[in-house]
């Protein structure tokens, strides 16, 4: 497939189709629209369903339904109607159902409006519904990368009988830059033995999450913990930009990174010596990354449009060696370069030249 | 390059599938016509909030382009319309309608009497990099969904065809080839060929017909 310009909102539609997913289940909210547009379109034409639920609430155990029955499986909405999904959320990772969700987030809390935000981070890497459980969560800042890592979500989802989110924003959403679909590495996937197939000939599997026996479902909670240890362990992921010599480092995932980056270069023509470290998977957060800086680093900035939400896991991976600073903006407005700036240049003692 | 003379106190509706280049067309078409005499620039896209002609106002307005929209919440996506539109719609002035993609168009039928009445242009921007127009019959499927959304004829087709940043003058001749095609079948011109300033003298071929897209809506800041 030769390369095309499509939105982000698009692109995921098509990503998740060549990955497979053949079931798209939600309920439309503004900034990302054009996800169910697409999938209603695309997916009668690859003998796959399209259904518009009632609410979220419904859309999210349509998946869970779907995911049970060992099937790929998306759905996608943005910030109010995340929370909406938090407790069907929480019963697929309980069941340790694989399936892809989308969150482009808009501003909060409440309805709040419907420009670019960050304000989801905690809810996404934290857990979000109730028990201990945790999303592996990835951070595009590209449509293209979003296609790459929504293509490779599918596998991992399988690989760790764990349900994916995709983070983004309305920016991302919504912009329109050129893609290409390529297959990704492939993972050695276990068997879907557990999934409910019809039982003729063997024992029944039964999807669920409830375990009333305390020793059990504590044995249950120590399983998944070890499974995110082990995601800890082999999945983080970011991007390092000019952090080689860096003495500060800029801190930002998404749509943020890149006007970030943009301020990194600017920093360095002030003869600031800054570098990037852009978090690509945001659960597993990269902590790793931060052991490969230089000693030459003296503090660290995160940029977000929170109102400081990742500079938490930032400040843990950090562990007191250096300060930690935030700038974010909130309520849909995107950080400008200059303003970045400034406090950077405020950290660094003023300009160098 | 346009000839305004010809656009003049016509009333040009610009539609097409989304993320066409619809918008970034019409604020173009606005950019070169605005020393032209009195202009206004309709946005009336009531089904996406992103990326819409509104969010140049503070560049086309200075320029004495009045830009027609929900002024109480710019950025939300209510489905309201601004009464200024059909003032505009009666009068002398010149009008470009930014409408939105796709299904969008639906809001056309409300002005379509109007719209009638003035023997209003309509264009569809198509970008053959674009997903379900990357063929003539694409193109025509799309086209057909609108006039059936808006109950109005689609009068020319412009053709948009681009990468974005990536873009090259190959991409303007292949979806030339293909956007006459369309046009050949529906029995429509192609007025323009739109593409990047800096490609303009590796198409001397397309000569006045080519349309440079100067002003972009992509967020400056985001590399």
């Amino acid at each position: 497939m030769a390369k095309q310009l499509m939105k982000g909102n698009e692109a995921i539609g098509e990503a998740a189709i060549q990955a497979g997913c053949r079931y798209f289940f939600g309920y439309p909210i503004t900034p990302q629209n054009e996800v169910p547009e697409y999938m209603s379109r695309r997916l009668p034409e690859v003998g796959g369903v399209f259904l518009q639920a009632e609410s979220e609430v419904a859309a999210i155990n349509m998946v869970y339904g779907a995911a049970g029955a060992g099937d790929r499986v998306m759905t996608s909405s943005s910030s109010p109607g995340i929370s909406l999904k938090q407790e069907g959320i929480s019963y697929i990772a309980g069941s340790e159902l694989p399936c892809l969700i989308i969150n482009i987030i808009r501003g909060g809390p409440g309805l709040g409006g419907i420009q670019p935000a960050q304000s989801d981070y905690f809810q996404a890497t934290k857990g979000g519904g109730h028990g201990d459980y945790h999303l592996f969560v990835f951070a595009p800042a590209s449509v293209q990368e979003m296609v790459d890592l929504i293509m490779e979500s599918f596998d991992i989802a399988d690989y760790y009988r764990n349900p994916v989110m995709i983070l983004g924003d309305g920016t991302l959403g919504q912009m329109m830059e050129p893609v290409e679909f390529k297959a990704p590495k492939k993972r050695d996937l276990p068997p879907k033995d557990w999934a409910t197939t019809g039982c003729a000939g063997r024992e029944r599997n039964v999807i669920n999450s409830l375990s009333l026996v305390a020793e059990n479902l504590e044995k249950h909670n120590h399983k998944l913990q070890e499974k995110y240890r082990h995601m800890k362990e082999n999945e983080q992921r970011w991007e390092l930009y000019k952090t080689d010599d860096a003495e500060l480092v800029l801190v930002a995932y998404g749509t943020t990174a890149r006007i970030v980056k943009s301020v990194v270069n600017k920093l360095r023509d002030q003869g600031i010596k800054a570098g990037l470290l852009r978090p690509i998977t945001i659960f597993p957060f990269p902590e790793k990354a931060f052991a490969l800086l230089p000693d030459t680093v003296k503090a660290f900035l995160a940029v977000e449009m929170s109102a400081g939400q990742m500079v938490e896991d930032v400040r843990l991976a950090v562990d007191g060696k250096c300060p930690v600073h935030f700038c974010g903006r909130t309520g849909g407005i995107i950080p400008a370069p200059a303003e970045i700036i400034k406090v950077a240049t405020e950290i660094m003692g003023g300009e160098r030249k | 390059m346009i000839n305004g003379d010809k656009l003049a106190g016509r009333k040009l509706v610009i539609v097409g599938a989304y993320g066409s280049g619809k918008t970034e067309f019409a604020l173009n078409l606005a950019l070169q016509m605005a020393a032209k005499g009195p202009l206004v620039l309709v946005d009336l896209d009531i089904v996406n909030p992103y990326f819409r002609s509104r969010d140049a106002t503070e560049i086309l307005e200075p320029l004495g382009v009045e830009v027609v929209y929900n002024r109480q919440f710019r950025d939300a996506d209510l489905p309201a319309l601004s009464a200024r539109t059909d003032t505009v719609l009666a009068g002398p002035e010149t009008v470009i309608i930014d409408v939105g993609g796709d299904d969008g168009a639906r809001v056309l039928g409300r002005y379509r009497p109007r719209l009638e009445e003035q023997n209003a242009e309509i264009w569809m921007v198509v970008n053959c990099f674009r997903p379900f127009t990357a063929d003539p019959e694409g193109i025509r499927t799309t086209a057909g969904r609108i006039e059936s959304k808006s109950g109005l004829k689609i009068t020319a087709l412009v053709n948009n065809s681009n990468l974005g940043r990536e873009s090259i003058p190959d991409h303007v001749r292949q979806g030339a080839a293909i956007v006459e095609e369309a046009a050949r079948q529906m029995g429509v011109d192609v007025p323009f060929h739109c593409c990047r300033p800096q490609l303009i003298p590796d198409l001397p071929e397309f000569q006045d017909k080519l349309f440079a897209m100067e002003l972009s809506l992509f967020p400056a800041d985001i590399t």
